[in-house]
């Protein structure tokens, strides 16, 4: 052993002797690591609070919005329900002048004329025979 | 290994007690006590608050806060047959004031009246006066629409008005206006409960079960984010899909508003069946009313004259006479039957219409619509059949399955009929029937002898759960052949010298009957000049896809032509043929005709 380590002996033997006597005394880190998490999970839920809070408030305006358009589409079902109405279409028919016809024409398309050329015969006899000129 | 020993104050390492309080420990004490005292104070107060009184406010608390509303449930809406709205619930919106809040009420008059039907002097006094008296209510618009409440609102935030609020109601729109409106039907304003047609026979399908909302809100009224929250949704009204075809329905409206024109009638129905099915394609009366317009609301033009008003049927329940007679064998079209100018029975004596030959077999009978002849037949049918065929055609009782308010005339029971009785109801005296009754009768000949219930409503869609069908009642009255012999019969009514001729159609087949009656004034007590004028009929006569019936109420005057228009023939039989033809293209029933 020589004259230096003499005394660094003793102070390794002080320090044993002195965590022998005290086996439970905290560490820092952990302390330093438990306060931390601790302070992250107030944040966290803070935030997590109003993050929720911000939520709920969109989904009330999403809501309000989904009862905006259902009546949007009520209104518009309604809209095109009178549009069709025919009273209208008669109305408005008969302001553009247009009158049903003295004498009705029937045309009856029989559908069975598969195979007929109709470039020669472009206009389906049937149909258009009893048309006055 | 030495133990460590502790140091606390007062006790040295060698266990030697010494003094424990030192000069200033009082202080400390004091303050110590203050801490256990407040704390324990706080301890009491918390306990008392979370503990023993906690119920007790937790529940003060959710009351101020929480808001319970019940959720409307939308009511259901009414639809044609091909899915076209004819009644709608859209919301409306009333607009209100709280005269408390308003900083200017004359200013506030200025930007309202305009919206609320009343002018600015009225309505700032009407103001004035509400918030004096402390009112927190006034009303500016009720049921207004949604474009109408963006435009006040427009205004109101330009003019940056206070204590003006808008609550949503439910609106009942009809958007076709007149058309089938008394089929329809009406709701009530105040609780949307339907007070009239379809609206009322079907009312509790209709309305749904409104739910219910639990939130808790601010003093504001604001909903508090993540707060409790309970929502029992309503289950909306169910949808009904009716059988009517708005085109068909526009069509006999308009013919019948032609026709109550040109006979100067005052009033009329006119009924369009599908008779195979039984759906009820088209029921129009006159007078006309538009759901959309209170203000002109008439109770007896919101009559369904179609179903309530009982008419004596005439002419047109002979064919009721003569199909049984032809069933049961009596008669054939051929049979020659005996027809005198006059036939007397009791006190009554018994005339046709016009001249007539001394005989002639019953396909005449029809076509000419010999009273003598139809009473000759209807003797050799015998009261007792008569009665079981008028019944089984579904007379004396209500005939459909689900018109509102259908009434049915008298049909007294063989054991009340007097020598005349059978007589006069074969040729449509003495017996009430309705404009549905009638259709029924008609669509029986016209369905092969089978008779099927007339019906307005043919699904119940619920929100939820299974669809519900309309499946009418049927029965068999008549055999095919019958049917078909009584189709033929009627189709020569309407064409040559038949009195239904201004029922016939170029493009179609059709067959029918003309009836005119005698209006009988309870009143007066006897039958009085003006009549009840009809006509029934079906097309095409083979496969007959339409029954149209028409009863013109008081027509009366001359036609164009010189003809009497207080019969049947003159004044309904048109109708018939217009209403027929447009439903028939409607359907897209190929013509039948060359």
């Amino acid at each position: 052993m020589t004259s230096q380590a003499a005394p660094y002996a003793a102070r390794r033997a002080r320090e044993a002797a002195l965590e022998a006597n005290h086996p439970g005394s905290p560490r820092i880190v952990p302390l330093l690591f438990f306060t931390v998490l601790v302070v992250a999970i107030f944040f966290a839920m803070i935030y997590l609070r109003i993050a929720m809070d911000r939520s709920a408030f969109e989904l009330d305006s999403v809501n309000d919005q989904i009862v905006l358009e259902q009546s949007r589409t009520l209104d518009l079902r309604l809209e095109l329900a009178q549009l069709q109405d025919p009273q209208r279409i008669a109305a408005q028919a008969a302001q553009i002048g247009l009158v049903y016809p003295e004498e009705q024409i029937i045309l009856v398309v029989t559908g069975d004329r598969a195979g007929v050329d109709y470039t020669e015969d472009a206009v389906p006899v049937n149909a258009l025979d009893d048309i006055a000129p | 290994m030495r133990r460590h020993r502790s140091t606390r104050p007062g006790r040295q390492p060698s266990g030697e007690r010494t003094r424990i309080w030192k000069r200033g420990d009082g202080r400390l004490f004091i303050i110590g006590l203050a801490f256990v005292i407040a704390w324990s104070g706080m301890g009491f107060r918390l306990f008392n608050l979370q503990g023993a009184q906690a119920v007790e406010l937790a529940t003060r608390g959710f009351n101020q806060r929480i808001r319970e509303a019940e959720i409307p449930a939308p009511r259901g809406t009414i639809y044609d047959r091909d899915g076209v709205e004819l009644a709608l619930t859209v919301d409306g919106w009333d607009v209100v004031v709280d005269p408390q809040l308003l900083d200017d009420p004359s200013a506030a008059a200025l930007v309202l009246a305009p919206f609320s039907g009343r002018d600015v002097s009225t309505l700032t006094d009407e103001l004035i006066d509400a918030q004096s008296i402390g009112s927190r209510y006034e009303q500016i618009a009720v049921r207004v629409r949604n474009d109408r409440k963006a435009t006040i609102e427009e205004a109101v935030d330009a003019a940056d008005l206070s204590g003006v609020f808008y609550q949503r109601v439910p609106l009942r729109i009809y958007p076709a206006g007149s058309v089938a409106a008394q089929v329809i039907g009406l709701t009530r304003y105040d609780d949307g409960a339907g007070i009239e047609g379809l609206e009322k026979t079907f009312n509790s399908e209709l309305v749904g079960d409104p739910g219910r909302l639990i939130v808790e809100r601010d003093p504001y009224g604001r909903v508090i984010p993540q707060g409790e929250t309970l929502v029992d949704p309503a289950t909306p009204g169910s949808d009904i899909i009716t059988t009517i075809d708005r085109e068909i329905q526009f069509a006999a409206e308009q013919a019948l508003e032609d026709a109550v024109e040109r006979t100067n009638a005052l009033g009329g129905s006119v009924v369009v069946m599908d008779p195979e099915s039984g759906e009820i394609l088209a029921m129009a009366n006159w007078p006309a009313i538009d759901l959309n317009d209170r203000s002109t609301y008439d109770a007896e033009a919101m009559r369904n004259r179609a179903a309530t008003d009982i008419f004596e049927p005439g002419s047109t329940l002979k064919t009721v006479t003569i199909s049984a007679a032809l069933e049961e064998g009596v008669v054939t079209p051929d049979t020659p039957i005996d027809t005198p100018k006059k036939v007397t029975i009791g006190e009554f004596d018994y005339t046709d219409h016009g001249y007539n030959p001394p005989w002639m077999p019953v396909k005449d009978v029809v076509k000419k619509s010999s009273n003598v002849g139809t009473i000759e037949i209807e003797r050799r049918l015998g009261r007792t059949l008569h009665y079981q065929y008028l019944t089984e055609f579904g007379l004396g009782t209500t005939a459909s399955l689900d018109v509102a308010g259908e009434r049915y005339g008298p049909l007294l029971p063989t054991s009340e009929w007097n020598n005349t009785t059978g007589s006069s109801i074969g040729i449509g005296y003495a017996i009430g029937t309705t404009a549905i009754q009638m259709a029924a009768v008609y669509s029986t000949i016209a369905n092969d002898g089978v008779w099927t219930e007339p019906f307005l409503v043919k699904e119940i869609r619920p929100a939820t759960g299974e669809l519900i069908e309309t499946h009418p009642r049927t029965r068999t009255v008549l055999s095919p052949e019958t049917a078909q012999s009584m189709r033929w019969m009627l189709g020569r009514v309407v064409e040559d010298n038949g009195t239904g001729r201004r029922a016939y159609m170029d493009a179609y087949t059709s067959g029918g009957k003309t009836g005119t009656t005698n209006k009988f004034d309870t009143e007066l007590g006897r039958y009085v000049e003006a009549t009840n004028a009809s006509f029934i009929g079906m097309a095409p006569l083979d496969d007959p896809k339409v029954v149209v019936v028409v009863v013109l109420d008081s027509p009366h005057g001359v036609g164009s032509d010189g003809v009497e228009l207080n019969l049947g023939g003159a004044s309904a039989a048109p109708v018939f043929r217009e209403v027929a033809q447009a439903a028939l293209h409607q359907l897209g029933v190929p013509p039948d005709r060359n």
